[in-house]
């Protein structure tokens, strides 16, 4: 199973801050040499597009989750880069770890209170409470 | 509603912020075993909230981190709900606070009929500071707690009873 929700605030995070980069650059940069009102609304409304697309791209290679697992084991991959993989079997204790914006990640375990995993679920767009009982079936069994 | 189902209300209501105005419980166990005794429910935490910004500034200046812990535990039969397995687990959680190093603990039990009197005496009068304890009567939805602070606690900050009206409205 694959799960990959956007992260509508992270998305428009990453864009607002893009198109206000963008915008302040014109108004330092290109605003004093335009002087024609009608280019002045297309290249505001260029920068805006162009600020959506540039923050769209950065939000899908730094910071979008999508979390896939299966009977053997799961996969992490956050932005276009970091993946993280392990099986089941490696793993010794599960819990349901609750981060401070409220979002549940399953954390999984090597062993008792040791190092441990984070499985992202709710910002993947999952049920965390499911994932977990699956896991604990995976581990008892 | 099952006592398994109100234990996963319960978990769901504390990992959501029910007890955040008086300990941030952010982690959940269920079935764990500690030194082999296994509880339904097991969720710790710190006092110290997290939050954001000025509410994080105030945390981190002006609340102690103590590590806390609260203990839920589904009454099957009639042989745990005696006054020697309630004594036996409330020593059990004496051990387990000084193991962890942590500052208190909650311990409540979810049963599905009154416990025996002498129980529920046992419960309301038992005075150890550490530990506040409270029993939950899924049918009733009525709730009896230790007579100690961390036992008004849970009626106080927790809401137990509350949740279990609340769980009751809508079971039916």
């Amino acid at each position: 199973m694959t799960l990959k929700r956007v992260q509508k605030f992270g998305l428009f995070n990453y864009m607002g801050s893009a198109i206000a980069l963008l915008q302040l650059a014109y108004l330092i940069l290109l605003r004093p040499l335009i002087h024609s009102q009608f280019l002045e609304l297309a290249a505001v409304a260029t920068l805006f597009m162009v600020g959506v697309i540039i923050g769209r791209a950065l939000y899908y290679q730094r910071s979008h989750v999508v979390v896939s697992y299966d009977e053997e084991g799961f996969l992490i991959a956050k932005g276009s880069k970091k993946t993280e993989s392990h099986l089941w079997n490696e793993f010794r204790n599960v819990s349901l770890f609750a981060d401070s914006s409220g979002q549940l990640n399953v954390r999984m375990y090597f062993e008792k209170d040791g190092l441990y995993v984070d499985i992202p679920v709710s910002r993947a767009g999952g049920d965390a409470y499911e994932l977990r009982s699956f896991v604990q079936r995976k581990l008892k069994s | 509603m099952s006592l398994y189902a109100i234990v996963d209300e319960f978990e769901r209501q504390i990992l959501k912020g029910r007890a955040r105005f008086i300990a941030d419980l952010n982690e959940s166990f269920k079935d764990y075993t500690i030194n082999g005794s296994t509880f339904d429910l097991y969720i710790r935490g710190q006092t110290r909230a997290k939050g954001f910004a000025l509410s994080k500034f105030l945390a981190w200046t002006v609340l102690p981190n103590y590590r806390v812990a609260f203990f839920g535990k589904i009454l099957r039969n009639a042989a745990d709900s005696t006054r020697k397995s309630i004594l036996e687990l409330a020593e059990f959680i004496r051990a387990a606070i000084r193991q962890q190093e942590l500052r208190w603990a909650w311990l409540v039990f979810f049963a599905d009929q009154d416990l025996p009197s002498n129980v529920q005496n046992l419960v309301e009068k038992f005075d150890v500071q550490e530990i506040g304890i409270g029993v939950v009567n899924a049918k009733s939805g009525m709730m009896i707690h230790s007579n100690n602070l961390l036992g008004k606690s849970l009626k106080r900050y927790l809401h137990v009873d509350r949740l279990m009206s609340r769980i009751g409205r809508n079971d039916s």
